[in-house]
């Protein structure tokens, strides 16, 4: 015979195994929570597609950009003589004419090589510019080009001997002025944005000199164009 | 003879739904539904409510059935599912209210033999507070320990200890003022 004396005993078998029916609304609601809730994973699911290729777009653009921001230099340039000697004599290529005559010719090489080392050898080392100088003084420019070619290029017969030593000096005056100045720099405390903007100036200045020198060309070329 | 199969196993209902059977789940639902709407009544004086309370729980647990491993009962799976689920709505409605009392050894409230009906049992325990209750019934009908209920719903030990005395003490007492009204029809 059972104990009743227990009143625990009795909620734990009464109450514990009772059985209560739902209303009839009770199992369709639970289907309709289901159905919100396999839609919320869905959404869910298709948000985090999203946001994983958008992740991998981001991350491919961005190797992209570093790839082709690798490619450009950003920083200074080492030039060696050797490199401007070989830049002179591809530009030489492009900007000889080819309706020109074999003196014609090498006059127009020897200007732009002059005007190109004259632009260049602003951002070059003294010993560079030396050497550079030195090249100059053995150059037989004059001498070397027949009477007739002269006639033809007013321009170029424009460079004589003399001529050519002004230049040298005036180059290096520039670049002693350049090299003071850069010594009492080195004296001032370092501030980084002046250095910056020191390097932007002579990045300007160098450019702006490459342009002339192809402006000038472009326009000798014209020039003779237009007479022939 | 072909033998029909009337009612399937927890286990084989279970796949079933795991492998998108629709009409599994309802099977399942009408084997448990009404028990577990028992379960949410105890907690639950209000009886709309414990159906809320059994539809929320009963969501959940066919939501993670994927998590259930077949290596204790189902119903007792499902039937924790609806207790947490119940202590949730009661802890949401602010309801559940423990106060620190000295605790006391107080045995089992004795009913002098007396079979108490159903319905009276679950007046008897509609009638005290939340708190004491819902120890009460974890540890009577579910068999927690203290410890399991003192994890469960965020108390100490020696809270859930002076929940169940209090609650044995104001059940003893209502069975006292009955058995007066008794005697004195």
């Amino acid at each position: 015979m059972k104990d009743n004396s227990n009143l625990e005993q009795q909620l734990s078998d009464k109450l514990g195994n009772r059985s209560i029916a739902p209303t009839g609304q009770a199992w369709e609601r639970i289907a309709r929570n289901r159905e919100q809730g396999k839609d919320k994973k869905k959404k869910k699911r298709i948000y985090l597609y999203y946001a994983a290729s958008i992740a991998v777009m981001m991350l491919f653009g961005g190797y992209f950009f570093a790839t082709v921001n690798n490619d450009v230099e950003s920083g200074p340039q080492v030039v060696t003589s050797k490199s401007i000697e070989k830049t002179a004599r591809a530009e030489e290529a492009v900007a000889i004419p080819e309706f020109a005559l074999p003196g014609q010719k090498a006059e127009i090489a020897v200007a732009h090589t002059i005007t190109k080392q004259q632009s260049d050898v602003v951002n070059l080392p003294r010993e560079e510019v030396n050497l550079i100088a030195e090249s100059y003084r053995n150059l037989q420019v004059n001498e070397s080009l027949p009477p007739t070619n002269v006639a033809v290029l007013p321009e170029v017969k424009t460079i004589t001997k003399d001529k050519l030593y002004d230049q040298e000096v005036d180059y290096l005056l520039k670049n002693a002025f350049k090299q003071v100045a850069a010594d009492k720099q080195l004296s001032k405390p370092t501030d980084n944005t002046a250095l910056l903007k020191e390097v932007e100036a002579e990045m300007d200045e160098y450019y702006r000199d490459k342009a002339m020198s192809i402006f000038s060309l472009k326009n000798k070329k014209i020039r003779f164009a237009v007479k022939d | 003879m072909k033998i029909i199969r009337l009612h399937a196993s927890d286990e084989a209902v279970i796949k079933k739904i795991l492998h998108g059977d629709s009409r599994a789940e309802k099977q399942l639902y009408d084997r448990y539904a009404a028990k577990m709407l028992g379960v949410c009544r105890m907690y639950i004086k209000d009886l709309h409510y414990a159906e809320d309370v059994m539809i929320q729980g009963f969501t959940r647990a066919l939501d993670n059935l994927g998590r259930f491993r077949f290596e204790g009962s189902f119903e007792g799976w499902l039937r924790r599912i609806m207790v947490r689920e119940s202590i949730d709505f009661l802890r949401g409605r602010t309801q559940l209210y423990f106060e620190d009392i000295e605790t006391a050894e107080v045995p089992p409230v004795d009913t002098g033999g007396a079979d108490i009906d159903t319905d009276l049992l679950q007046i008897l325990i509609d009638r005290l507070p939340e708190g004491y209750r819902t120890v009460l019934v974890m540890f009577a009908v579910e068999g927690y320990s203290h410890k399991e209920i003192a994890e469960m719903l965020g108390i100490s030990e020696n809270t859930s200890k002076s929940q169940l005395f209090k609650a044995r003490k104001q059940l003893q007492e209502q069975l006292g003022s009955l058995k007066r009204m008794e005697n004195e029809r």
